[in-house]
């Protein structure tokens, strides 16, 4: 076994430890679902990030700016690290206040309606049942490589600390461990960068040499590399994919389940608000950090074939042995804390919304034998995720972006819709969710299978999206709306007491701050470690 | 002015404006909780 096994390794019994530790604390079911509704704003800003970045970020995001797309992606990302502050603000605290433990129990509670949260949890059960495996395969993909033993037995490795302490601590687990894997890839984020500078030339030469490299001489150019022999056709083309898709992923962190679950957790509304603004200030600085600097790796070797290995090829190769374990543990870390939130989110949906969806049921049995049935549940979904990973084709990374586009136009106009408007209706609540469900899995397959290229101003999740929102208005117009629904929404609207303490208010007015100044620093650092040297060079 | 430089502030721009936006947001809502509570606190002595 090598040093970047053992590292990695290690670090897995950390989660298996803290994880157990976690479980001996959940009490009962609302601890299981929503740590009692305690967590601090940095267990929701860890849990929000590190839920979010996965294999994804930091083999396939980092494998499309190695191949000469680094502002294009950054393009797109300005746009969704916004979707954080807005989700929270338009959504994230009333979502809160509903008191629901999943976000399907918000939709069936606020149009009282049992249909309509039985078909948000099926839209969840598939969509980040599908984004699961994806992630899952990532990573005993890597795993795979990394100790060279085959497929099936890195799955099981992967799935076991995983859903060791996924399905016995729940969500106290889970924020717990992504929090912990948060600052693991945070930090070998930015420790990376400078040494990966300093390897392929230091600064400001490494960046002169690479805005100029024959090879790609465009990886610096606001559009990327563009023409008949690449992924974008013209800088037209660049800049509107990059607005569509940032658009349909703001949406995505704004409201799909797996990151406005992580505030139906937090203290209070304030923390909510305080970890959104945190997040979002993250992903901004940890992604142009992260992606302006991974051009470089061209220096030291241009022919990294596929190109979403670059990174953990720097790792293995380029940096000193003791980061590219820190590496390589924080790309293992960023794949397991998402795989671990979409299983607690199908478990919680499977157990919750479906099987004890009854308030009748829930009143005949105790709080442990409820929390023991979520238990029981969570496991079961665990085997049959491990099931479904084994016999899918692997590399299937398009069920991923899939999984990220439903929510979008599923969930995404019913969400905003459902707080601000007096008008929806239960009816128009199922058909809206549906029209976009039905869109985006057919259009995304005509795209997959049939071969149909979807002009970028009319992908998949923007034809899904009007669908949805031309349904609800259409079916919200031909029913009424029951006083339930209009008393629930109403209710949504009364600020509890606790929420203004003059003390906490003036905290919270302290992290709109953050962005703000952490847009200025961030212009300034980015000017001068990355721009000037480039502009210098062209 | 180059597309790289225009992009830097429109990126780091994005930050300033969510964060500019949340903050006058915030500080209106919070005013008008506040000032809500104190026609609640003139109320109660009054009645």
């Amino acid at each position: 076994m090598n040093f970047f096994a053992i590292g990695v390794f290690t670090s897995f019994l950390i989660y298996l430890i803290v994880g157990n530790y976690a479980g001996k604390l959940v009490k009962n079911a609302e601890d299981y679902y929503v740590v009692g509704r305690q967590a601090p704003t940095v267990l929701i800003v860890g849990t929000l990030v590190a839920s979010y970045l996965s294999t994804v970020a930091f083999m396939g995001e980092v494998g499309f700016v190695y191949d000469g797309y680094a502002i294009p992606l950054l393009i797109l990302i300005a746009l969704n690290a916004c979707g954080y502050v807005i989700g929270a603000v338009f959504f994230g605290r009333y979502l809160r206040r509903s008191k629901a433990m999943t976000v399907t129990e918000y939709f069936g509670d606020r149009f009282n309606s049992p249909q309509l949260r039985i078909v948000a949890a099926c839209i969840t059960i598939v969509g980040i049942g599908a984004y699961l495996v994806a992630v899952t395969q990532g990573a005993s993909l890597l795993m795979s490589e990394l100790i060279g033993v085959n497929y099936g037995w890195s799955l099981v490795i992967i799935w076991v600390v995983y859903t060791s302490f996924t399905f016995y601590s729940g969500s106290r687990g889970v924020i717990i461990t992504d929090t912990i894997m948060f600052f693991i890839f945070t930090v070998m984020t930015f420790i990376a960068v400078p040494f990966l500078i300093k390897a392929s030339g230091g600064w400001p030469d490494a960046f002169k040499t690479m805005a100029v490299f024959a090879e790609k001489p465009d990886s610096y150019a606001w559009h990327g590399l563009t023409g008949p022999n690449n992924y974008m056709g013209t800088p037209t083309d660049v800049l509107v994919w990059g607005i569509v898709l940032g658009l349909v992923w703001a949406a995505v962190v704004a409201v799909s389940p797996w990151q406005s679950s992580r505030y139906l957790m937090a203290k209070n509304e304030h923390t909510t608000i305080r970890s959104s603004m945190v997040a979002s200030t993250t992903i901004f600085a940890l992604y142009l950090i992260l992606m302006m600097t991974i051009p470089l790796i061209n220096l030291l070797n241009p022919n990294i074939v596929p190109s979403e290995n670059a990174f953990i090829w720097l790792a293995m190769n380029e940096l000193p042995t003791w980061l590219g374990i820190l590496v390589v543990t924080g790309i293992f870390a960023a794949a397991l804390s998402s795989c671990s939130t979409f299983l607690s989110l199908v478990g919680f949906s499977v157990s919750r919304d479906l099987i004890q969806r009854s308030e009748k049921l829930r009143d005949k049995i105790s709080d442990d034998k409820s929390l023991m049935i979520s238990r029981i549940v969570m496991l079961v979904v665990g085997v049959v995720t491990l099931i479904i990973t084994y016999f899918q084709p692997p590399a299937v990374m398009w069920i991923g972006y899939f999984a990220a586009t439903l929510f979008a136009a599923s969930m995404g106009p019913i969400t905003f819709i459902s707080i601000f408007s007096k008008r929806v209706t239960a009816a128009g609540a199922i058909w809206g969710m549906l029209a976009g469900f039905i869109v985006v899995a057919a259009t995304e397959a005509m795209s997959t299978f049939g071969g149909i290229a979807f002009p970028v101003y009319f992908r998949p999740p923007i034809l899904g999206a009007t669908a949805s929102i031309l349904a609800i208005y259409i079916a919200s117009a031909l029913t009424k709306v029951t006083p339930e629904e209009k008393a629930y929404r109403e209710k949504l609207f009364i600020v509890p007491p606790e929420e203004k303490d003059p003390q906490e208010i003036r905290r919270t007015m302290l992290f709109p701050k953050i962005l703000i100044f952490g847009g200025i620093a961030l212009f300034i650092i980015a000017y001068v470690l990355f721009f000037w040297p480039i502009s210098q060079a062209v | 002015m180059s597309g790289e430089m225009l992009f830097l502030i429109y990126y780091c721009g994005m930050m300033v404006v969510v964060g500019i936006w949340a903050n006058g947001m915030l500080k209106k809502e919070f005013a008008k909780m506040n000032s809500a509570l104190q026609q609640k606190d003139k109320e109660g002595i009054s009645g």
